[in-house]
């Protein structure tokens, strides 16, 4: 006998109603993430769709700043931000709140304190945001919520947008909570798991701190949505030791730190990421590629920029080139299988099209995380 | 405002206090302004902690207010704004006020006293990391245990006032704690469980009503103290994830890396390590579910 009881799939006039299973997918193949953003952004509006993130990434920055949260909380918003835009439509029209990207923004902000334990109240949020913005919140507005008409202060027709959007990316995430402080009693945001890992490792001080910038720059990328936090972190650790710069604008330093190299190698030969750090290696692989494009084609813009010297003394030429002279030697690692994610497949999936909201109003939207799936394996036979 | 009304203002504040951030903070605040009146305002801090009256919530709560104080005190006499009122009077008290916290018949305040000390003690230069520790040690001797054994009661030692109230508070905290750890193992050794469903008011009558010592919480007091002790529970997380930054930096800094993660990480020993891999092997399954593909 089973003991879980099955969820009735009949109203009470013996009509059948619509019952939907989402099961949290937090990871996607470049090839999926790709195929959803033809959904959701319109060719013309690629562009804008990666100057407006930029520009909401840099202003977060500022929001944490004045607020004085930690990394992660930017890390899990911008991981929001993202995500958001892989199920929902990007109109950038910044003069109708129920588009605005700003919204979508100050909600990803609101949603990540909270899962990461670092509560604030939205009104603060608000207006930390709306002050960078330079907004009066408090000038009167026509209450687009409301047939009336009425006006009604910005910073509250902003709350009950956020509100609302609030719902949506609840949705869109599929009530995953898992990535937050206090799941698997780890902090699995690559910052914090990055350093543990460094420790473990006794990696340097000056290589510790910059696997630490490399990773503060793959934090505002897609990155998040492909692999695991251990993966990337290990990435990182990777491709920091086979950097090795000579020089580091920095003011601490450790002694002895410049006669560290051997041991450094030796530290690089001697990784395992799936006995050390329990990390599949075709992941971690896919993790170096991904950074080593990134710098390739963004350094001028990174912060790792900031703290290395433009031109590499040992290599006499540019840092982008020691990127680029790193990615030939990584070039014949194993990639993720993509066999399932073709296009013509991706069209066949309706998980990966946009999410209709209404479908939780009109019939049973149930959420659940994919390793908790099993257990309704049964009912989900019975509904065929 | 004379000083006899400030008095009775503070009295009525404190009397009716709730532990809130924002009462605490209101309760702090009001002592300071009026810290011209320290000679009349710090008896009346100590009268209601002294008093039998009252009942053991409210002085916890209480002894929150005084955690407080002593916190503004500081921060606020550091930009020169008062000159460190109310510190020294009740540092001096702290071992009396410990005792009325903390009475021979009632433990139920010693974790929230524990947390208030520790507080209390960051801003003195004294080093208590010792007794911070012993708190979370077994504090039982050999005597202890063999007592126990016998089903004998817990006899408390006679504390002697010597030497700095910090420390003496410390010692009656400790000697608390021996003896809340010593009456758990007592009960565990010498009581049965019980098997048959108890049902709720039975289990929050502890007090009887003709009892009027106030040593013992009532079922509305046990209920207000869970709310209350959930708000303060909430309060010591509120700042644990502070980060400080550079205002004239625009991206981020070494100084953050140092004091946040550098400084924050160490190696982890080897049972602390094991799991830490099993949380990561837990991750793993559900990495391997959001796939389409086999990936590894």
């Amino acid at each position: 006998m089973d003991s879980k009881e099955n969820t009735p799939n009949l109203s009470e006039n013996g009509k059948p109603v619509i019952t939907i299973t989402q099961i949290s997918r937090p990871f996607f193949t470049h090839s999926e993430i790709s195929y959803m953003h033809s959904q959701t952004i319109d060719e013309s509006k690629k562009l804008q769709y990666n100057q407006t993130k930029y520009q909401i990434f840099q202003l977060l920055y500022q929001v944490i700043k004045q607020l004085k949260f930690p990394l992660r909380v930017l890390a899990t918003a911008m991981n929001y931000y993202q995500r958001f835009y892989l199920f929902h439509k990007f109109d950038g029209a910044f003069d109708d709140m129920d588009k605005d990207p700003y919204v979508v923004a100050i909600t990803c902000l609101l949603l990540a304190s909270k899962n990461e334990d670092c509560i604030k109240k939205l009104k603060d949020l608000q207006s930390v945001v709306n002050k960078l913005r330079d907004i009066d919140e408090n000038k009167p507005v026509t209450n687009t919520l409301d047939s009336s008409g009425d006006s009604i202060a910005y910073h509250e027709l902003q709350r009950k947008y956020v509100l609302a959007t609030e719902f949506k990316l609840l949705q869109l995430i599929k009530f995953d909570f898992s990535n937050g402080a206090n799941s698997l009693s780890i902090k699995t945001s690559v910052d914090c798991l990055l350093v543990q890992f460094c420790k473990q490792l006794d990696i340097n001080y000056r290589m510790s701190i910059l696997s630490w910038l490399i990773c503060f720059d793959i934090m505002s990328t897609p990155l998040c949505l492909v692999i695991p936090p251990h993966c990337i972190a290990v990435a990182i650790i990777i491709i920091s030791l086979n950097l090795k710069p000579q020089e580091i604008k920095l003011d601490h330093h450790e002694i002895g730190e410049e006669d560290d190299d051997e041991r450094l190698s030796e530290i690089l030969d001697s990784i395992d990421c799936e006995r050390d750090f329990k990390c599949p290696e075709v992941l971690v692989n896919e993790g170096i590629l991904y950074i080593l494009d990134y710098y390739i084609h963004q350094y001028s813009h990174s912060v790792l920029n900031n703290y290395l010297p433009a031109i590499d003394k040992q290599l006499g030429k540019e840092q982008i080139f020691k990127f680029m002279e790193l990615k030939e030697k990584f070039i014949d690692l194993k990639n993720m299988n993509e066999t399932s994610c073709k296009e013509s497949l991706n069209r066949t999936d309706e998980y990966l099209s946009k999410w209709e909201f209404t479908t939780a109003s009109k019939g049973i939207a149930r959420f659940m995380l994919g390793n908790k799936r099993r257990r309704f394996n049964k009912e989900l036979d019975i509904q065929g | 405002m004379d000083s006899f009304e400030a008095a009775t203002q503070l009295s009525q504040i404190l009397r009716n206090l709730t532990p809130s951030i924002q009462n605490l903070n209101r309760a702090a605040r009001f002592a300071l302004v009026n810290s011209d009146k320290e000679d009349y305002l710090l008896p009346t801090i100590l009268d209601i902690i002294n008093d039998s009256k009252m009942v053991l919530n409210t002085k916890s709560t209480i002894f929150q207010f005084i955690d407080v104080l002593i916190s503004e005190s500081f921060q606020y006499s550091l930009q020169n704004k008062y000159s460190y009122p109310y510190i020294q009077g009740l540092k001096s008290a702290l071992p009396e006020i410990i005792q009325q916290v903390l009475p021979q018949a009632n433990n139920s305040n010693l974790y929230n006293t524990y947390v208030c000390l520790r507080n209390i003690s960051k801003h003195f230069k004294i080093d208590c990391s010792e007794y911070i520790d012993k708190f979370q040690c077994n504090l039982l001797t050999e005597e202890d245990i063999s007592k126990i054994e016998g089903n004998k009661e817990f006899i408390p030692e006679k504390y002697e006032p010597s030497g700095d109230p910090l420390v003496t508070a410390w010692k009656i905290l400790l000697e608390k704690k021996r003896q809340s750890q010593f009456e758990r193992a007592r009960l565990l050794k010498h009581s049965n469980p019980l098997d048959e469903i108890v049902d709720e008011d039975e289990m929050f009558n502890i007090r009887v009503k003709s009892d009027k010592s106030n040593n013992l919480l009532s079922k509305r007091q046990i209920l207000s103290r869970m709310e209350d002790d959930r708000e303060a529970h909430k309060r010591s997380k509120e700042n644990l994830w502070v980060v400080n930054r550079d205002k004239n930096s625009s991206f981020i800094t070494e100084q953050e890396f140092l004091d946040n993660y550098w400084n924050k990480y160490h190696q982890l020993n080897k049972s602390d390590h094991e799991e830490f891999l099993n949380s990561l092997s837990g991750l793993n399954k559900l990495v391997a579910d959001s796939y389409k593909d086999k990936q590894f």
